[in-house]
This record gives structure tokens, sequence and C-alpha cells, in this order.
């Protein structure tokens, strides 16, 4: 029954989302990948996540200068999607998808301008391995992954002129990617609700070679370092789980036939900060806000302004979770 | 049952993606057809920036060459329009950013169109046909990678290189078009000391200097959109001066032309009698028919003692870069302009098919 809920739950948050705007390869890569990867778990767990993603761009920047425009904004809202499986204790399947919708709106010269697309985004499949568990040594956790992104989102949205879409607009990327993904994770010893965590995750994208039906078109590479610590506090009868991270993200510049395209990549430093609620053991809700801290854009583009994030995280498994244990 | 459930949330995720023919909610799906436009649908692209996306300006302040200076560097080019006696200036480095200058010199009322994918810088009246002013923006639409300003009077597209509203209300109406010449920034200080030139303080809060396409302008392998045809006959971004004639043009290369004195080519367009002069290291070239707005037809030799004049006739009329005399018994009179500018070649290759090349 509980199985049932959550599915029509999920469906609901899909089917009901219609008007959604999107989110892309481009200017998503923190609420996409950012979000990859669940924290390791043990042979037979099962564990959903449902994210609803808000990404907002509207800061001009030349370089790091930021300027002086703000006419043109992008908003990105996303229902994120993920699921994993424990296949044994070491193994685990993690499976990531998003339905995106993206608005693209201009006022200009006393006109507006709004273009929207929605639509499912590229399917990411993560296999990962836990090296070290808690427990092994001290209470230290080293996962890896290693993943592919598949391109079955659109990447031939039209417009309302029924003119094919840019690349950075589209829902899906038409390219097959290959996702790295690391997890390390540290309980004080001191005190051991305390987590230090840090994650590298490095995208190698792959090519859409039918890009406007004439192109090779390349989404550049990108390199994300996470740092960050998180505690488990108990709040009334709840525990609670606040966090903060640093997020470094790295993107190379697009290339079409190989050519770098210039106003494309960059680098930016966010300040992410997390809360996550347990209502018990196996059901968590979780709110957070991504702010730049620092942001350096190749040529001229919109830069990240800020980025909200909220879910529910489901654990199916036999065993009951120990909160106290402090092991996510 | 938990392997049941993955599998219903796999197949569902690999299920809801065959969102087919893929209209955004703010597409009406009804897809414009050949007929609603005069260039083929198919090759008009959505460039990406959106509908004003890349704005344009309207009257900006313009200055003088001395406050430009620290701005642009000299081999930086320009295009100038001259109106009675007033020649103003639109550097190359504010229009990459605008591509649609809305401007007036006098009663003149014009907007100056550049496109920096072709290269194409083109100005025509504001004043359409039905009488009425109008103003003109960037549509994010190109057609042949070539820029398609709209009115903001009616909404019409209008391609700049077909100089034709090919969609709206306006479609197949042809706009006036001013005369343009296009140099470096070298030479025009030189044959216009006195000139205007549109300057930075435009109110917008852009990097003017920095060329926003990377190596788009020398990388000849480097298209952002397609063309068709793509005439190989030239690199495709050799900048050339094309002469058009309805749907027919010929081209005209610096390679014709000396690098030390100027030189005028006397040839023959359509059965007009024309001149072009130029001179290679200056960069320019401009065309005229052989012909003074008077009807009389001068006996030409270039000019090079002197930086303000290109030519000179044998009554001692001395012409400047838009063809005026502007000393000698006849000032005031001019050569009637040719319909021409410059572009790359990619452009001129892919709107005028077969299009003649002077020397080929």
């Amino acid at each position: 029954m509980k199985i049932v809920i959550h599915i029509i739950l999920l469906l609901f948050f899909m089917g009901s989302r219609t008007q959604l705007l999107a989110q892309t390869c481009c200017s998503g890569g923190v609420p996409l990948s950012g979000n990859v990867g669940f924290s390791p778990s043990n042979k037979g767990a099962f564990q959903i996540q449902i994210d609803y993603d808000d990404n907002v761009l509207k800061t001009l920047k030349s370089g790091s200068d930021k300027l002086d425009d703000d006419a043109r904004i992008r908003h990105t809202r996303s229902i994120i999607y993920q699921v994993g499986y424990g296949i044994t204790d070491k193994l685990s399947i993690d499976l990531f998808h998003s339905f995106i919708g993206q608005e693209r709106k201009i006022q200009q010269s006393g006109n507006t301008d709004i273009l929207r697309t929605t639509g499912f985004g590229d399917l990411a499949l993560l296999l990962k391995y836990k090296w070290l568990s808690f427990g092994e040594i001290e209470h230290t956790s080293i996962t890896s992954a290693l993943g592919t992104k598949f391109p079955i989102g659109s990447t031939t949205k039209k417009s309302d002129l029924g003119l094919t879409i840019n690349a950075d607009l589209q829902p899906g990327s038409g390219s097959f990617d290959g996702i790295f993904w690391t997890q390390f994770i540290h309980q004080l010893n001191a005190r051991p609700s305390l987590n230090i965590s840090s994650t590298i995750i490095y995208n190698l994208k792959g090519k859409n070679k039918d890009y406007l039906d004439a192109f090779e078109y390349k989404f550049g590479n990108e390199f994300q370092f996470h740092i960050g610590v998180s505690d488990r506090i108990l709040i009334g009868k709840m525990m609670n789980d606040p966090s903060i991270q640093f997020r470094y993200r790295r993107a190379s510049r697009d290339q079409q036939e190989k050519i770098e395209i210039e106003s494309t990549g960059g680098d930016w430093l966010f300040l992410h900060l997390d809360h996550r609620l347990w209502f018990n053991q196996k059901i968590a809700f979780h709110a957070g806000i991504d702010v730049p801290l620092y942001g350096r854009v190749n040529g001229t583009q919109l830069s990240p302004s800020y980025r909200l994030n909220a879910g529910f995280y489901f654990l199916f498994t036999k065993e009951n979770k120990d909160l106290n244990n402090f092991n996510l | 049952m938990k392997f049941k459930m993955i599998l219903i949330l796999v197949l569902f995720s690999f299920f809801s993606c065959k969102d087919s023919n893929d209209s955004g909610f703010n597409n009406n799906g009804n897809n414009p057809t050949d007929n609603e436009w005069l260039i083929p649908w198919n090759e008009v692209k959505d460039g990406g920036p959106g509908k004003d996306g890349i704005p344009s300006l309207s009257t900006p302040p313009h200055s003088n060459n001395e406050a430009m200076e620290d701005y642009m560097e000299e081999d930086d080019l320009i295009i100038g329009i001259k109106v009675g006696n007033v020649v103003r200036g639109y550097p190359h480095i504010i229009l990459d950013w605008h591509e649609i200058i809305n401007d007036q010199i006098g009663d003149a009322k014009f907007a100056l169109t550049y496109c920096p994918l072709t290269g194409t810088g083109i100005a025509w009246d504001r004043i359409l046909n039905n009488g009425e002013e109008t103003t003109f923006g960037v549509s994010g639409l190109l057609y042949n990678t070539n820029l398609i300003p709209y009115d903001r009077k009616t909404d019409s597209n209008w391609s700049q290189m077909r100089n034709e509203c090919v969609n709206g209300n306006l479609s197949g109406e042809d706009p006036v078009q001013y005369q343009v010449i296009e140099t470096k920034w070298s030479t025009w200080k030189s044959m216009f000391p006195e000139a205007e030139v549109v300057g930075v303080n435009t109110g917008f809060d852009r990097n003017y200097g920095n060329y926003p396409y990377g190596t788009y302008i020398n990388n000849n392998d480097y298209l952002i959109f397609p063309i068709s045809p793509d005439d190989d006959r030239l690199p495709r971004k050799e900048r050339v001066l094309g002469i058009r004639d309805n749907r027919d043009a010929k081209v005209y290369r610096f390679s014709s032309f000396s690098t030390s004195a100027i030189q005028i080519i006397s040839d023959q367009y359509k059965g007009d009698e024309i001149i072009v002069v130029g001179n290679a290291d200056k960069e320019f070239m401009v065309a005229f028919k052989k012909e003074l707005s008077d009807g009389s037809v001068p006996q030409l030799i270039p000019s090079n003692s002197n930086a303000r004049f290109v030519m000179q006739d044998s009554n001692g009329n001395k012409y400047d870069l838009f063809g005026t005399i502007v000393e000698g018994p006849n000032e005031g009179e001019y050569l009637i302009p040719e319909d021409s500018y410059m572009g790359y070649w990619l452009a001129w290759g892919s709107f005028y098919i077969d299009a003649e090349i002077y020397g080929n």
C-alpha cells in the first residue's frame, strides 16, 4: 500500500507539472549533476528521492564583472527523481532522471518575449562501488561511481514559430556522456553525528551529431568539487540534518564542429545550505539553497543567481534505519 | 516488490520520454508555411538570444573621433553614412553587440542594420511605405545565417540581405536604402576628421571591444548556422564588396586593388558603366555609376595626395569616399551610388547564387 502511495505521489508530481519550465545541461549543471548520487547504502536497500528544483539565472556577466543589465531571466524548474538499489553491501545502482521546464524571458524596448520549453531530460545510470564502509576504518566511507547519461531527452523542441530552439534550451543534450562520481564521508570521533564530506563529479560530455541537422555539438566537460559538513541534531522528537557545503564547478566551453564557442563555460563557487528533516527512520524532507559566492564566465553570459531545491527521501529496507548511527 | 517498483519507474521513465514532436507549451503547433514567408522556412533559424535579446539602440548619443580613440584599434571597422554634410560613423565594436541602430540625421530617419555573422551593414529608411515611422529590433531569427530585423510598428520580419520584408503585414515591401561605406578606423579618421561617431555611452553595460563570437571572424571553417548554398569559390570570411541587382550580384575583392595607391576599376554591370574605387591597405571599396547627379559623366582619376579625397576629375572637382564632390566647381554634386555594401563572401555566395566575381 505504501509503495502504491509513493508511486501515485511520483506520478502526481510529474503529471501535474506540465506547465513547468526547463532546465538544461548548460544552465543546469549544478541542479542536475549536483544532485547525483545517494549516500552509500546496504544490500537490499532501495532509496527514492524526488526533488523540486528551481534555478534562476539573471545575472549578466562579462568575465567576473557583473553587468548592469537585468533584461533577461532564465528560469529552470525541474522535477528530479532518483532511485537507488543496493545490489550488495558494496555495489549499488542509481538511476537519475528529470522532468524539465525552462523559461527565457526578455524585457527590452517595452516588449516582453517569453520562450518556454518542457520535456523529460536525459537519463543517467550510475554503478556505485563502496570502497570503504563505515566501521571498516573508524568512521569513514568512500564510494565511487561510473555512469552514463543516455540521450533520451528531446533536442528538437520548437519555439511557437515552429523553429528548433538552440541547444542550451533543449531538455536533452543529444549525447551519451560519461559520469565519474566519488564521495568521501568521515564522521568525527569527538562528535560522530558530525560528518565531513567531499564529492568529486566529472562529466565527460559526448557529441550531438545532428545539431540543427547540420553540425556536431558538444557541451563543455564539467568538473565539480563539493566539500562540507553536516550534523544530526534532535529538535523536539525529530531528527534534523543541517548542512553547509561549498560547491565548485568548472565547465569548459561548448564546441561546435570542434570549434570552441565563445560565451560558454566558466567557473563558479556556490554556498549550499540544506536542512533535512526526518519524519521517521525511512522518510525525510529536505530543503536547500545555492547562492553563488564567485562566478567567472567565458565571454558574456547569464550566470546563476540562486537555486532552490526541496524534496522527499524514501528508504525501503527490511531493516529499520537507526538514525542514531549517523550513517545516512 | 522492490524490483517491481524499480521496473515500473524505469519503464515509466523511458515511455514518458517519448514526447514525440515536441512543442513547448507556448507552441500552438501551427508551423508557419512557406506561403507565410517569402524565404524558405526550413532555412530560417532561431539564433538563440531571442527577440530583442540583442538590444537595438535608438538615437544613441554620438561624439567625435577623438572621443572613441581609447576604444578603437586602428584596424577596427566602422560603417559610415552621410546625409547632407553630416558624416556619422557606426563602429563594429558597438554594432557587434546591438546589430541595429535606429538613428536620425536631420530629417533622415534610418536604421543601420548590421549582421556580425555575415559582416553586412545596410541602412534602411524608418519611414514605411504607408508613411508611418517605425524602429527596427533584432528578431532573433536568421536566414542563411543573416540578420532578420523586425519592425516594431507591424511586427513584420525583414531579411537584411534580401532587402525585403519576408513575413508579416508588410510582406513583399522593399525598404528604401541609404548609401553606406565601410573602412577601418585609421582610414576613417584621416578621411573624415570632423565626423560624428556613435560612442560607447549607449545606455547598455557591455564590454565593447571584446568581440562576442570568438574566432568566427577569421576562421573560415567556423559556421554557427548552416548556409545554403555554401559557395566555396572564395574563403568564407573574405570581406568583399557586393553590388546588388534584384537577385543577382557581383563582388569585388581587395586583392584586385593596390595596397599602395587608390585605384579605380572601370567595369560594367547589368548594362551600367560603373566604377569601383578602392585600396587594399586602407581597406575600402565603394561602387558608383559613372555618372554624376547632374547627369554628366566625369573623367575620374584616383586622388592620393590628400587623405580626405579619393578621386578628382578633369574639372578640378574632388570627391570623398561617398562620391560627393566636396571641393571644386561642382561642389555638392555626387556620383550615383550603386546598391552595394561590404560583407563576408559566405553571405554573398549563399544569397546570390552564382554571384559574379570580378577578375575570375
